[in-house]
């Protein structure tokens, strides 16, 4: 089933334009990778998707289950399915965790029609999921990632995730700033979350994270287009060849 | 008729024809005196932002109506209490209903009825240590005042429960209402105040009150300062604390729903090794207007002061915040901090904010800050990018800007109150539902 | 040394441009009315439109108070015991070339280190150099021309340029605004003016060196600029007076005018005389400074270093009325024995977009008092205007006071306003570790004053950093090296 498309997509920023003609298909229960050196419109398409006030749709189309997802505000998109771990999670002082996450998940309960969890249930859940991706229970009663050093930052981003039970996660640069060990336990994490109803788009500089976490697909993205697209082997390809690659001669890119 | 001419009859007419009597005379030395100073206009620094002109379209009255207000509706008034136990000193329109007042032990308490403050030369020379003599509402609630109330807090006295100073104004005219309170707090005596103002008039009630509370050594008193629901009400009050060494004050204010209120909090450290909070919240929605007006005096040496006032402005709402901290040329060692922090919701909201240090002691630490802004688009960003609407996602930004003052509450039922108040006024229906899972986090961690 | 022998030093250091010059001047009569400024007027050879304003502005200020609001004290001043107009007797007509200037004049600026010969000039800097009521030389004029660049003194200006002073005289800083700015509207005397053609970066620095010289007189002098569209100028001011026991009055007026996507720099570094180390004598410098963004896009960027005058009352403000536009303030206020400062800035923010950023650093010793007072106003059209101040006092010693006094009005929603200001004293543990680390007290203290002041003094051109970081080393004398 298809879950995601964009079609052609044109996005500027202030008036300067960041993504210039994408194409990406995503089915069930995929696992996509969109690589890139920076700067050239992965975290834009990131933030697109997730509809962040600034970014100009210029031309194109993205339709998320079969609905125009241009159309809706964020927190429908989210209701909706989608799921965004951001590259550098915003620190909200005076809210915990716990009851961040409860006003989300009952509102995305309530938008499937579904009864809100109540209290009990609600940390039963609680607690699992954070043992899940090994964020201590601690972090729970803590204000939304105040204080959080950057590795229990993404982890904390990747329990909200197993919270909200997206149909489609993009991670972006989740990776990023992250040592060998954190990297694992994020991977780990996010692998125990594949299901064949849930899809992926891993956002990422690096091949390492690649590594823990088997894409299907990957794609590079240069200049605000996506330029080859091809199987995990990609990957491999980039790494040992480098983004210069790209940029001199594009040898093999149709 | 303007506000001068306006009480200058009134005084005629109360007090002149009973000049014989002793009270009468010192009355209208106070009343020259407010006359003297005059209705403030916006050019006088500590009123800049302030206009009181409007004080001159109103005709004000004298009400000698005591209209029998039954214990059921101050009940009412105080359930979040839960019926625990409280003392509740009752100003009702303009007098100390002595119905109300349980016999105290521990307390010595007087009403002075009608001017007989006047006769009592100790307490008047107790109450001119607190005089600000720039301030001729000081001047007019002296001159106007009906009955006033002393309490004596014994030594060592300590005690959980409440002690209400329950102001209810509920008259059939425009009216005036001036009244006088002191609170003496003895050595290391521990107690906690609410002042709560409640308006149930129609028309236009003018409240001057002056609360004085003296902190002897190593005493430790909270002062929550309610207003809420208060329409109709212009009130400036005048909260003035003396300190001596060892002694702590908490001065909580929420100014929730208003028409037009001054806070006016003096607070003197008189002796070294005071310490002082003064914590506020305010809300102005539509033609509300909250004013805060502090003072904190470092007289003597190794004080500290700590100062935090949050407000969320709405509608036409407008606010002012002027906090003064003064460290004298002596007060060596001195900490004090002072923030204020504001949220405009709408463009035709206004804030006037005027933190201020006057410093003439050099080992001190004394530092300011004050903001203006809206809410953080990142934050907002996030929480809806959670699926939670962007309603919810202000109330819950705007909760947690006010959050960290509600916990400075200590008496539990208090807090829960100013909480669901706060909530309520955020449509944050099921606050308490979140406050259950965090304390079930709390518990099972 | 101990700490309390620093102070001494700090308090008892001499006042370097002390001396009094020997030139025969030529004065107005002792006192102001209506005839003493159409002695005025006269000896300015002004035209018609001047006599008018200047007498507009007398009667305006004969139905003001003087201000009493900021926090300086200072004996009632009579203002009929001053004279009006002093001048060099050598300048009864105004020499026409530097062969024709009084020598003693010349040595006196170059005494002050401002040489006016052109084999002696400061590279890169034009300077006009006012002494007492009159421009004695403008430098570089010439070279200025070819670019279209006006610099020259506002007496010269009015009248060789009547309609660009007219349409901008008193545009920003009208007489009505305060006491001393009708004052100085009614009997201003010299000052500079200049004007930037569009889309002309002026090549150098400009400069005016104001000097008073003479006794029993006030200065009072107007300086304009204007920066066309797309222009840029940095301008310079420096000051300084001979010590005398009185005090003596100075009331000027600074204007200036940014048109779109201008930029205009303005420095100064004052050093009047500021009185002995009891108190007496020293300069009263009551001031209007006030710049406005007229256009789009444009800058206007005050950087002061105050720390002469026994009386400081100074604000130099912006007011952004263009969409986009930028105000600046950096400013270090340094204060000893018995001086007083009140200063700060105003930033009006009316254009959309606006952006202000005000950094004062005070620094308090002796006896003296140090007030920091500003102004940010957002108004209701200002969508989206910014504003960060940041007020630093620095306390040396127990006998003095800083205060901050911020007035922060915001009336719209779009806009964030951020205010922070500390008061402390160079902690006993940082002295104690510069000691541990083999830094005399003296050089920790001069150390630290000069990290403290840094953001300011980096914000001036480089030809008056070095000025300026000496100026402040000479306050600290005894203490550093």
């Amino acid at each position: 089933m298809e879950i995601l498309k964009i079609e052609n997509l044109k996005v500027a920023i202030d008036g300067k334009l960041i993504i210039k003609g994408l194409n990406l298909t995503i089915n069930s229960g995929e696992v996509h990778a969109i690589m890139g050196p920076n700067g050239t419109g992965k975290s834009t398409l990131a933030y697109v998707l997730a509809g962040k006030p600034g970014y100009e749709v210029v031309e194109g189309e993205i339709t998320f289950l079969g609905k125009n997802i241009l159309e809706l505000e964020p927190e429908e998109r989210a209701k909706e399915g989608l799921f965004l771990a951001f590259q550098y999670p915003v620190e909200i002082p005076g809210v915990t965790n716990a009851n961040f996450m409860k006003t989300a998940v009952n509102e995305v309960r309530k938008y499937r029609n579904l009864e809100p969890l109540d209290a009990f249930d609600f940390l039963q859940t609680l607690k699992e999921r954070a043992a899940l991706v090994g964020l201590d229970s601690s972090y729970l009663n803590r204000n939304v990632n105040e204080g959080f050093s950057g590795g229990e930052k993404k982890r904390n981003e990747i329990f909200q995730l197993a919270m909200l039970e997206p149909i489609l996660a993009v991670l972006d640069e989740t990776d990023s700033g992250l040592d060998i060990d954190a990297l694992k336990i994020v991977a780990n994490g996010v692998n125990s979350l594949r299901k064949p109803d849930r899809s992926f788009l891993v956002i990422t500089h690096y091949q390492r994270l690649l590594n823990y976490l088997t894409p299907d697909f990957v794609h590079v993205m240069y200049d605000g287009k996506i330029v080859i697209s091809g199987g995990k082997e990609l990957a491999y390809e980039l790494e040992a060849k480098g983004y210069d690659w790209l940029k001199n001669g594009n040898n093999g890119l149709k | 008729m303007g506000f001068i001419d306006n009480v200058s009859a009134l005084f005629e007419k109360k007090f002149s024809k009973q000049i014989c009597r002793d009270e009468d005379s010192e009355r209208l030395v106070f009343f020259e005196k407010f006359k003297e100073l005059g209705l403030p206009t916006i050019k006088n620094e500590d009123w800049k932002y302030t206009n009181l002109a409007f004080l001159n379209e109103i005709n004000f009255q004298l009400s000698s109506c005591t209209k029998a207000i039954d214990t059921g509706l101050v009940e009412k008034y105080l359930s979040f209490l839960n019926g625990n136990d409280k003392i509740v000193v009752p100003y009702i329109n303009n007098s100390i209903d002595e119905s109300f007042v349980k016999p105290l032990s521990s307390f010595d308490y007087k009403i002075l009825r009608n001017g007989s403050f006047f006769a009592n030369t100790k307490l008047i020379s107790k109450f001119s240590n607190f005089f600000d003599s720039s301030n001729p509402f000081n001047f007019l609630t002296l001159a106007f005042s009906t009955d006033s109330a002393y309490l004596n807090v014994n030594n060592g006295f300590e005690n959980e429960i409440p002690i209400i100073l329950f102001y209810l104004y509920d008259f059939e005219i425009n009216t005036l209402s001036n009244t006088l309170s002191f609170v003496e707090v003895e050595e290391d005596a521990k107690i906690n105040i609410i002042a709560i103002f409640i308006n149930r008039s129609r028309d236009k009630v003018f409240a001057n009150e002056i609360i004085n509370f003296h902190l002897k050594r190593n005493s430790n008193v909270e002062v929550n300062i309610l207003q809420f629901n208060i329409d109709n009400l212009v009130l400036i009050d005048n909260f003035n604390f003396i300190l001596e060494s060892g002694a702590t004050l908490k001065i909580n204010t929420f100014s929730l729903n208003n028409y037009f209120v001054r806070n006016n909090l003096n607070v003197l450290f008189n002796e070294p090794y005071g310490t002082a909070f003064l914590n506020g919240i305010y809300f102005t929605a539509d033609d509300e207007f909250v004013d805060n007006h502090t003072l904190v005096l470092h007289n003597q040496p190794n004080c500290i002061s700590d100062e935090n006032f949050r407000g969320i402005l709405d509608g036409t709402g407008r606010a002012v915040f002027n906090g003064k901290i003064y460290v004298a040329r002596d007060a060596q060692k001195t900490n004090a901090y002072q923030s204020n922090k504001n949220l405009l919701l709408s463009n035709d909201a206004r804030i006037n904010t005027r933190p201020q240090l006057e410093i003439y002691a050099d080992d001190v630490r004394c530092t300011h800050g004050a903001t203006a802004g809206y809410l953080d688009q990142e934050m907002l960003f996030y929480i809806v990018s959670r699926g939670i609407s962007k309603e919810k996602a202000k109330s819950l930004l705007l909760n947690s800007f006010v959050s960290e003052n509600l916990e400075k509450v200590e008496q539990p039922d208090l807090r829960n109150f100013v909480k669901e108040l706060v909530a309520k006024k955020l449509n944050l229906e099921d606050i308490f539902f979140c406050s259950a899972i965090d304390e079930l986090t709390n518990a099972s961690l | 040394m101990a700490e309390n022998d620093i102070l001494k030093e700090i308090t008892e250091r001499e006042y370097k441009y002390g001396f009094v010059s020997l030139i025969e001047q030529e004065y107005a009569p002792k006192g102001l009315n209506e005839d003493i400024i159409r002695f005025i007027w006269e000896k300015k050879k002004e035209p018609p439109f001047m006599l008018e304003w200047r007498l507009r502005a007398f009667r305006y200020w004969q139905s003001m108070k003087e201000p009493h609001w900021a926090k300086v004290e200072y004996p009632p001043i009579d203002y009929q015991d001053i004279h009006y107009y002093a001048a060099p007797k050598s300048f009864k007509d105004k020499p026409k070339s530097l062969e024709e200037v009084d020598p003693e004049i010349l040595r006196t600026f170059e005494k002050l280190g401002i040489p006016l010969r052109e084999r002696e000039r400061l590279a890169g800097v034009a300077v006009d150099a006012v002494l007492d009521s009159v421009s004695v030389a403008t430098t570089f004029k010439e070279k200025l021309e070819e670019l279209g660049i006006i610099f020259c003194s506002i007496n010269e200006a009015i009248r060789n340029y009547p309609d660009l002073v007219q349409k901008y005289l008193g545009s920003v800083v009208p007489y009505t605004d305060n006491f001393f700015a009708a004052l100085n509207s009614a009997v201003f005397s010299d000052g500079s003016f200049v004007y930037v053609p569009k889309g002309v970066r002026c090549p150098m620095e400009l400069s005016t060196y104001f000097r008073i010289n003479a006794s029993e007189t006030g200065q009072f002098e107007r300086t304009l600029i204007i920066a066309d569209e797309g222009s840029y100028v940095s301008y310079l001011e420096g000051c300084t007076a001979p010590i005398r026991d009185e005090n003596q009055l100075h009331a000027a007026v600074v204007e200036l005018i940014a048109l779109k996507d201008a930029e205009i720099k303005y420095s100064t570094v004052q050093n009047w005389y500021p009185g002995d180390k009891e108190g007496k004598g020293g300069i009263y410098n009551f001031v209007t400074k006030r710049g406005i963004c007229l256009g789009e896009n444009s800058k206007i960027s005050w950087t002061q270093v105050e720390t002469g005058s026994a009386i400081t009352w100074k604000y130099p403000s912006c007011i952004l009325k263009g969409d986009n536009s930028v105000g600046e303030f950096y400013s270090i206020a340094l204060t000893n024995n018995y001086q007083q400062a009140d200063t700060g800035t105003k930033m009006i923010h009316l254009g959309k977009n606006t952006r202000s950023r005000i950094v004062s650093k005070g620094i308090a010793a002796g006896f003296s008092n140090n007030s920091y007072r500003g102004l940010v106003q957002i108004s209701k059209k200002a969508v989206g205007a910014r504003n960060f101040s940041q007020c630093d006092s620095l306390l040396l010693g127990d006998k003095c006071g800083a205060h901050t006094f911020p007035y922060i009005e915001v009336n719209n929603s779009s806009s964030i306003v951020e205010h922070e200001a500390t008061t402390s004293k160079i902690s006993d543990e940082i002295l104690f570790y510069c000691n541990q680390r083999g830094i005399s007290k003296e050089d920790a203290i001069g150390l630290i004053v000069n990290g403290f002041s840094r953001e300011v003094l980096n914000q001036l051109p480089m030809e008056f950093a070095v000025e300026a970081q000496k100026l402040l080393s000479v306050s600290l004398e005894g203490s550093v090296g």
